[in-house]
């Protein structure tokens, strides 16, 4: 017989209320190590081959993550206004991680999902590609300097232009500018941590991700 | 979306919900959202339930004139 959901979903989110109520007295380790068990508990019985969730509650599970997202925006928003308010300056760079980091990755599954791997990583190099390409270009102007960072986007989009005929060096391509990015973006070492992980996520990550999906729907021979 | 899952269980000596979730594998709350109408069960959902009672899937689910 299939659990109930309702049951479960209320022993954790006790669980998880108990963890921050007592969580204050135990070592910060341990503390750390519940709050990711207790978090990992529900995606593991979620995404797991052969799990206990009938359609019906998936759909309900997926129904209320959803709501819960722009719930978290809105919540973000509503801190970054506050913090404007009250401070007149701009929100510190890990307020804007967290906003921008879920709405890149749920753009990018959204896309995978829709045009699948070849046409999802084609479209994710070209829709990064321009849009850096278009930064560059329009915050330093037509010069040389700003042509010259303008290149690995250039090949960017390339790459992803002529990913429908050639998807393996293509897809090996992405993951050659993603390394090479990585050097060529050097001076973002000098960022703070919450810098870094923003520009990872807009640059890198999505490179990275599409030369992962063009390889894959070669080995899964996908159509083109 | 309409459906007979009430009028099929009657025909199948009142098989209950409960019966007949373990056979398809869902929840017996899935059961009642589906005969209530307010869940629309997958294609391989609705062909389980079916074969579970033996008769085509056009007559257990028919569609309504709004849909």
């Amino acid at each position: 017989m299939k659990s109930s959901m309702s049951l479960l979903k209320t022993i954790w989110l006790f669980g998880i209320v108990v963890l921050i109520m007592l969580g204050r007295g135990l070592p910060m380790w341990l503390l750390v190590v519940f709050i990711i068990l207790a978090l990992a508990a529900p995606l593991f019985r979620e995404f797991r081959k052969k799990t206990d969730l009938d359609e019906r509650q998936l759909y309900i599970s997926h129904f209320s993550s959803h709501i819960s997202f722009y719930v978290i925006v809105g919540l973000i928003l509503f801190v970054m206004i506050q913090e404007f308010v009250k401070t007149g300056v701009n929100p510190p760079s890990q307020w804007y991680m967290v906003l921008l980091v879920p709405l890149v990755i749920k753009f990018i599954i959204s896309i995978f999902q829709n045009f699948g791997l070849r046409f999802g990583a084609r479209g994710i190099g070209l829709f990064f590609a321009s849009v850096w390409l278009l930064f560059v270009l329009f915050s330093h102007g037509f010069q040389f300097e700003s042509l010259i960072g303008s290149i690995p986007f250039l090949l960017m989009a390339v790459t992803a232009w002529y990913s429908k005929r050639f998807p393996l060096y293509c897809g090996l391509g992405f993951i050659i500018l993603t390394i090479g990015l990585l050097f060529f973006f050097g001076a973002w070492m000098n960022f703070d941590i919450y810098v870094r992980l923003l520009m990872y996520a807009l640059i890198p990550l999505p490179l990275l991700l599409s030369g992962g999906a063009l390889l894959l729907s070669v080995y899964l021979k996908e159509e083109g | 979306m309409k459906n007979k899952i009430r009028h099929h269980r009657y025909l199948n000596n009142e098989m209950t919900q409960k019966h007949l979730a373990e056979r398809a594998g869902v929840t017996r709350q899935t059961i009642i959202a589906i005969e209530k109408g307010a869940f629309n069960p997958s294609v391989k959902l609705a062909l389980k339930l079916a074969q579970i009672f033996d008769c085509k899937i056009e007559e257990l689910f028919e569609l309504d004139l709004d849909d």
